[in-house]
C-alpha cells in the first residue's frame, strides 16, 4: 500500500531538515528550487500494515514562489510544518490548509511545529496552538534537530490515512 | 456414475458453472486413482505435452549461453573491447554493462505503469542487468515534472508528456484515462515502440478499468499487468558484422593462393635449377663441385675447361635467369676426347681434307693433307701429350705431295732398243730424273713414317725365246734400278723384277720394251711416342 503525501509551509521552516532526517529521497535539493517540489519515501508501520508514504515536499512558498496547486492533486494527506519561533509561519500554515483542503478536500493532514529545541526563541503563543487543537487540528511540536517528534508525526498522519478519517475543522469558531 | 451423469448433465440449461462444480470433485477423485494406478500409462500420455515444452525450455537456456560465451568471446579479445574495458575501469562500470551499451541499438531498460491521478506507481518492470531504482520515486518525480511543465506553460493536462531526452536516454510516455506507461529507453528506438506502449495502455485500461479507476494505494492488483509490461521491453543490438567473415576468407583464400603461386613457382625453379645442374654436369670441360638454390638468387662453383660449352647458355636454355646465378669457376684442363680434340683441331689447324678422331688417346688422322702438314703433325705429338695425345695414326691418311709425286714417277716409262737392255743416251736423262724422284719420294714417305718400296719393272716384246726375253727384262730392269741406287735410293727398297713378253693389241712392240716403275707406300712404322 502506498499513499501520496505532500509536505507544506513557509520557506525555510525546516522541511528539508524534517525529512532528510527521516526519510529516503533519491533526488537532488535542486529540484526543489526548480521544479518546486522534491520527492522522498517514507516506510511506515500502521496496525500491522507497512505503508509507503511518498512525499512530495513543495516548496517554501514566500514572496516569490506560490504553491504549485496542481501538485497536491492526489494526495491522500498533507503535513503543514511552521517554524515556532517565526510567528508568521504559522499564519502561512493555516492558509496553506485552506488552499490544500479546496484543492483535495477533507483528507488528513497534522501540523508541525518545528524547532521545539528553541524554546527560548518561541514565538508562537500556547493559546494559538490550543485553539488549532480545539479545532480537531493534529498538532505535533517536533525538533528536526534532535528528532522529537517526528516520527509520531508521520506514524500518526499514516495512521488517519489508513484509517480513512477525516479530521473535522471547525468552522473557524 | 450413472445418477451423477443423469443428475448434472442431463439438464440443458444448467449452468457451466453448476456442472464444473458438480463434476470437479468426481474428475479430480478419478484422476488421482487413475494416476496412482497406471502411472505409466499417464506418462505416455504427458510426454507428447511436457517434453517438447521442456525440450524448449532447455533449448532456450542452452541458446542464451551460447550467445553471453559467443558475445563475451567475441568481445574479449578485440581492440574495441580493451577500449571498453578501459571504459568499464574509468567508469566504475561492470565490463558486461559496458559491452552492453556500446552494441545497443536502443533497449527499453524500464516500464513503469503510473497512476495519472496521484502519480503513484502501479507497476514497474526492469530488463536484466539493469540497475534497481526506487521507481516509485521516479513515477512520482516523473509526475512532478508533468504538472511542472503543464503549469509553467499552462498546457492542457490531457495533453500529456509523450518524450523526454536526455542524451541517449529517453522516456516514452504513452497516456491512458487513468494510467500511464513510462518506459525507459537507452538508444534509439524505433517508432514502433509507440505502438507497442499504446496497445499496452489499452490493454491494460480494458482489462483493469475497474481498479484503475477506484485506487487507493493498493497496487497490489497490477501485479497481473506484468506480462503487459513486459512485452514493452524490447531491445535490438548491433548485429555482429558479418562481412568480417566474407573478408577473412577472402583474405585468407588470397594468402593461399599467393602461397599456392609462390609454392608453384618454387617448385617450378627448383626443377629447372636441377635439370639445369644436371645438364650442366654432362657438358664435357665443366664439373659442378656445388650447387644451391636460395630465396631468389643461384649459386654454383666447379671446373670449368676454357674450351667447353659456355654455363650461361646451358643456364637459359633451362630458363633460370643467368644474372641472378652467382658462379665460381676454377679453370682446367679436360681430357673428355671432345675436348682434347677440339684442342687439337686448334693447335694443328687441319685441311678440311682431313678428318681427326680421338679414342682413348689415340689421334687418328684421315683423308689427305700436304707433306709439310703431315711432317709439322707428326713433330707436334711431344707438345700433343699434354692435351691428352700419346699416339697419332696417319696410315690413312694419304700425303697429297708424295702422291703426286708417286703418279709422275709411275707415269715415266725407259724405253729400250731391239734386244738391248742398255739404257740408251736418249733414255738416260728420264732414267736419272725418275731416279732423283724416286729417291725424293723415298725420303719424304720414311720421313712420314712409311715402309714405302719400288718395283722396278723391265719389259721385253713378244718376240725371241721365252728365255732370252726373261733374261732380257731382268737386265733391263737392273740397269735402271743402277740409276736409282745412284741416286741414292736404298737397296733395300728396290725390288726388281724382270717380266716375260706378253701380247698386247694396244701397245706396239717399241714400246713393250721397257722399264717402269711402280711405288708401295708401305705400312705405317709403329713407333712409340
Amino acid at each position: 500500500m502506498q499513499k501520496k503525501i505532500c509536505l507544506l509551509g513557509t520557506f525555510s521552516v525546516g522541511k528539508t531538515s524534517l525529512t532528510e532526517r527521516f526519510v529516503r529521497s533519491v533526488f537532488s535539493e535542486r529540484y526543489q528550487t526548480t521544479v518546486g517540489v522534491r520527492i522522498h519515501k517514507r516506510a511506515v508501520a500502521v496496525a500491522n500494515q507497512m505503508l509507503d508514504l511518498i512525499i512530495w515536499d513543495l516548496a517554501g512558498e514566500d514572496e516569490f514562489v506560490s504553491l504549485r496547486v496542481s501538485y497536491l492533486r492526489g494526495a491522500s494527506g498533507y503535513i503543514l510544518v511552521a517554524d515556532g519561533t517565526r510567528p508568521e509561519t504559522l499564519d502561512n500554515a493555516i492558509d496553506l490548509q485552506h488552499r490544500a483542503q479546496d484543492a483535495l478536500g477533507d483528507v488528513p493532514f497534522i501540523l508541525i511545529v518545528n524547532k521545539a529545541d528553541r524554546s527560548a526563541d518561541w514565538a508562537i503563543g500556547e493559546d494559538v496552538l490550543s485553539e488549532l487543537e480545539r479545532k480537531k487540528w493534529l498538532l505535533y511540536r517536533t525538533s528536526a534537530k534532535t528528532g522529537q517528534g517526528v516520527e509520531d508525526a508521520f506514524t500518526r498522519l499514516a495512521g488517519e490515512v489508513l484509517s480513512g478519517q477525516v479530521v473535522q475543522l471547525a468552522s473557524g469558531d | 456414475m450413472q445418477g451423477l451423469t443423469g443428475d448434472t448433465l442431463a439438464p440443458p440449461s444448467t449452468p457451466d458453472s453448476r456442472l464444473a462444480e458438480a463434476l470437479g470433485p468426481t474428475v479430480e477423485a478419478a484422476l488421482k486413482r487413475s494416476v496412482r494406478r497406471e502411472p505409466r500409462m499417464w506418462a505416455e500420455c504427458l510426454c507428447p505435452i511436457f517434453l517438447p515444452a521442456i525440450r524448449m525450455a532447455v533449448a532456450n537456456a542452452l541458446r542464451e549461453m551460447v550467445q553471453t560465451l559467443n558475445q563475451v568471446l567475441e568481445h574479449s579479445l578485440s581492440v574495441k573491447s580493451w577500449r571498453w574495458r578501459l571504459e568499464s575501469w574509468r567508469t566504475g562500470r561492470p565490463f558486461a554493462e559496458v559491452v552492453l551499451l556500446r552494441t545497443l541499438v536502443y533497449r527499453v531498460e524500464q516500464v513503469l505503469l503510473i497512476d495519472r491521478n496521484t502519480g503513484l506507481l502501479l507497476l514497474s518492470i526492469a530488463g536484466p542487468d539493469v540497475a534497481p531504482h526506487d521507481t516509485s520515486l521516479i513515477s512520482a518525480m516523473l509526475t512532478a515534472i508533468q504538472d511542472f511543465i503543464h503549469e509553467s506553460f499552462d498546457v492542457e493536462r490531457s495533453a500529456g508528456i509523450r518524450e523526454l531526452h536526455v542524451g541517449d536516454f529517453s522516456l516514452w510516455i504513452e497516456q491512458g484515462p487513468y494510467a500511464a506507461i513510462a518506459a525507459a529507453v537507452r538508444g534509439n528506438a524505433p517508432v514502433e515502440l509507440r505502438e507497442t506502449l499504446r496497445a499496452a495502455v489499452d490493454l491494460v485500461h480494458q482489462e483493469f478499468g475497474a481498479e484503475l479507476r477506484q485506487y487507493n494505494g493498493d497496487s497490489a492488483p497490477f501485479e497481473a499487468c506484468r506480462t503487459i509490461l513486459e512485452g514493452c521491453l524490447q531491445s535490438r543490438f548491433q548485429s555482429a558484422e558479418k562481412t568480417s567473415c566474407w573478408k577473412a576468407v577472402m583474405c585468407l583464400s588470397g594468402v593461399a593462393a599467393l602461397a599456392l603461386v609462390w609454392g608453384g613457382i618454387r617448385i617450378y625453379q627448383a626443377r629447372q635449377w636441377n635439370l639445369a645442374l644436371a645438364a650442366l654436369r654432362n657438358v664435357p670441360g665443366i664439373m659442378i663441385t656445388q650447387g644451391r638454390r636460395g630465396v631468389g638468387t643461384y649459386f654454383m662453383e666447379g671446373l670449368l675447361d676454357p674450351l667447353a660449352e659456355s654455363p650461361q647458355r646451358v643456364l637459359a636454355d633451362h630458363r633460370i635467369d643467368t644474372r641472378i646465378v652467382s658462379m665460381r669457376f676454377q679453370p682446367f684442363l679436360s681430357l673428355d676426347p671432345e675436348l682434347v680434340l677440339k684442342r687439337v683441331r686448334i693447335a694443328l689447324q687441319p685441311p678440311s681434307s682431313a678428318s681427326l678422331a680421338m679414342d682413348r688417346g689415340v689421334l687418328t688422322i684421315r683423308g689427305t693433307a700436304s707433306h709439310e702438314w703431315i711432317l709439322r703433325t707428326r713433330n707436334a705429338v711431344p707438345q700433343l701429350s699434354m692435351a691428352g695425345i700419346r699416339e697419332i695414326r696417319t696410315s690413312d691418311l694419304q700425303d697429297s705431295d708424295l702422291e703426286s709425286l708417286r703418279r709422275a714417277i709411275e707415269g715415266q716409262t725407259i724405253d729400250f732398243s731391239y734386244d738391248s737392255s742398255v739404257v740408251g743416251p736418249d733414255q738416260a736423262p728420264f732414267a736419272s730424273l725418275a731416279a732423283a724422284q724416286s729417291a725424293q719420294w723415298i725420303r719424304g714417305s720414311v720421313a712420314i713414317g712409311r715402309s714405302p718400296t719400288i718395283q722396278v719393272i723391265g719389259y721385253t716384246d713378244p718376240s725371241g725365246t721365252s728365255l732370252r726375253n726373261r733374261n732380257l727384262s731382268q737386265e733391263r730392269a737392273e740397269h735402271v734400278a743402277a740409276f736409282l741406287l745412284a741416286a741414292s735410293v736404298p737397296r733395300e727398297v728396290l725390288q726388281v723384277v724382270g717380266k716375260e713378253a706378253s701380247f698386247s693389241s694396244v701397245e706396239t712392240a717399241s714400246r713393250q720394251r721397257k722399264v717402269v716403275l711402280r711405288l708401295f707406300p708401305g705400312e705405317e712404322r709403329t713407333e712409340a711416342q
